[in-house]
């Protein structure tokens, strides 16, 4: 499984997927409507740096 | 800006590096935390000599692209690629580039439209670098051993 993040993450998860792969993309910002998982990636990293995250 | 004050200038710089910090922070802490649960990791960003990033992070890029069109991007737009946990595929793909549509940043005003990606890019980036050599895909050799275990 493939997790991309922030900004062009949909881009490579389309190409990932057609090309056989499992994948997910992440980020605050849905503007196409097409995000897998609407997350603040900042806290997330803040949180997982600290010990504790719920996708990190 | 070219008619702000001195200490217009300032306050706007003060701001931009309390930003850049907070940046750098953030990408730092995601590379620690990868390491230590040994998440594989790909970080793009855009390459320049002057690029904080190129200045004053302790890692080196695994890949650098100076020219995108090349490998099916609309723009210049030099890039460079980290590789975390994991070495870049060193695949090489012999097939045909489907045309697209040079722009530069200066021509392009629309902020998201300057920052899109070609698909065909993002595919031929994922094929070179990325992924193993697919048996059936024959427009592909693979000229190394690096591995990137996903």
């Amino acid at each position: 499984m493939f997790h991309l993040l922030f900004e062009q993450s949909g881009t490579f998860k389309n190409e990932l997927i057609k090309l056989g792969y499992e994948a997910k993309d992440y980020d605050i910002l849905n503007d196409f409507n097409q995000t897998d998982e609407v997350v603040d990636i900042f806290a997330e990293i803040e949180n997982a740096a600290e010990g504790g995250a719920k996708h990190l | 800006m070219k008619k702000w004050s001195i200490s217009q200038k300032l306050k706007y710089s003060i701001e931009k590096v309390e930003e850049m910090s907070k940046f750098y922070g953030l990408i730092s802490k995601l590379v620690v935390v990868c390491i230590e649960k040994q998440i594989p990791l790909i970080i793009e960003n855009p390459y320049s000599t002057q690029h904080f990033l190129t200045r004053y992070w302790p890692l080196q890029p695994g890949v650098i692209d100076n020219d995108r069109r090349i490998n099916g991007d609309s723009y210049k737009k030099p890039t460079q690629y980290w590789f975390i946990n994991c070495n870049p595929k060193m695949n090489i793909l012999f097939e045909p580039i489907q045309e697209v549509k040079f722009k530069t940043i200066k021509t392009e005003r629309n902020q998201v439209e300057r920052s899109m990606i070609q698909p065909q890019y993002a595919n031929r980036f994922l094929r070179q670098y990325v992924l193993p050599k697919n048996k059936n895909d024959l427009n592909v050799f693979t000229i190394g051993e690096e591995q990137c275990e996903i």
